[in-house]
């Protein structure tokens, strides 16, 4: 298989995982000041 | 799904976290077992279908969402039911503008030559979906466009419900109907079979489920965020955002032990117009 596509999909999974960390992170921000009330 | 679904004091809710091994086992079967697709024009590129389809489906949906919030504010009048529509329509037009991107990108791998032609050139063919697509963002930006211009918050919200349900009834014919016409057929570059039964092989149509279901549960998630912050909004002290909130309070508190007059009495801070344009200055 070409190296091409394993270097896209590190790269996918790379922006992936960022978004699904910058989420996760937002998500228990709101939570710590919904319970903050 | 508002704030039930969260776990209080607790970490992520159970859904959210199966989406992480959801996108991301979606992501290596579309490089590593999916293969070339034998029908384009460049057969490795054509994985971009992955990404560009469902955004473009579920960017429907979510349009669809705004017109259901919009009926139901207009049947009920709660306040909130404007604001989700709003939100509704924001994550609508976000996977519209990741659509029309994705699909640009597409259109210069399949249509275009992809790196033959030069750096600039392929991304827009003028193809009917493509139009169809710029014709939809238009659609909604015009949207909140008209919520920015209107300041009473219930004339706002009639008038961007009545919008919202028009523009939803439009989504389809755009996507669907008016790319299948038959003036276009000779026009038109997508394919028309590859979505269809029996248009995909099995790794393909997987992948091409997977992928639907994993960005409509990463979009149910940015939505539920931003029903929560826009919550939190509303139940803050009008005229103040929740960030400044507690510096605020601080602030007043001192100025008070000072013997300085109530900053009560100063003029409607700036946040007020921000939290206008959500329809979030109290219930009604």
């Amino acid at each position: 298989m070409k190296v091409e596509i394993f270097i896209v999909l590190a790269v996918s999974l790379v922006v992936w995982l960022s978004l699904f960390a910058y989420m996760a992170r937002l998500d228990g921000r709101i939570r710590s000041l919904e319970e903050r009330e | 799904m508002t704030e039930r679904s969260h776990k209080p004091g607790g970490g992520l809710a159970a859904w959210k976290w199966l989406l992480l091994p959801l996108m991301t086992a979606m992501t290596c079967m579309a490089y590593l077992w999916a293969g070339d697709a034998k029908r384009f024009g460049s057969p490795a590129t054509a994985r971009i279908i992955f990404w560009h389809v469902p955004m473009a489906i579920l960017s429907m949906v979510w349009f669809f969402a705004a017109a259901w919030y919009s009926i139901r504010y207009l049947v009920r009048k709660h306040a909130f039911d404007d604001t989700r529509a709003s939100l509704a329509a924001e994550v609508g037009l976000l996977l519209t503008a990741l659509a029309t991107v994705t699909g640009a990108i597409f259109s210069k791998m399949q249509w275009a030559g992809g790196f033959e032609s030069p750096w600039y050139a392929g991304y827009w063919q003028w193809d009917p979906k493509q139009t169809a697509i710029v014709i939809v963002i238009v659609i909604y930006m015009a949207y909140f466009a008209l919520r920015m211009s209107v300041e009473d918050s219930r004339t706002r919200a009639r008038l961007a419900a009545v919008y919202a349900v028009l523009g939803a009834l439009s989504v389809p014919f755009l996507y669907y109907t008016l790319p299948h016409l038959p003036i276009f057929q000779d026009t038109t570059l997508h394919p028309t079979d590859v979505v269809k039964a029996g248009g995909m092989d099995v790794p393909y149509r997987w992948t091409f489920n997977l992928s639907t279901l994993a960005h409509l549960g990463v979009s149910i998630w940015a939505y539920q965020l931003k029903v929560r912050l826009a919550r939190l909004e509303q139940r803050a002290p009008s005229g103040e955002s929740w960030v400044e909130a507690p510096a605020i309070t601080a602030v007043r508190g001192r100025a008070r032990s000072n013997g300085a007059g109530d900053p009560a009495d100063e003029p409607e801070p700036a946040g007020a117009r921000r939290n206008a344009a959500h329809g979030t200055e109290g219930a009604g």
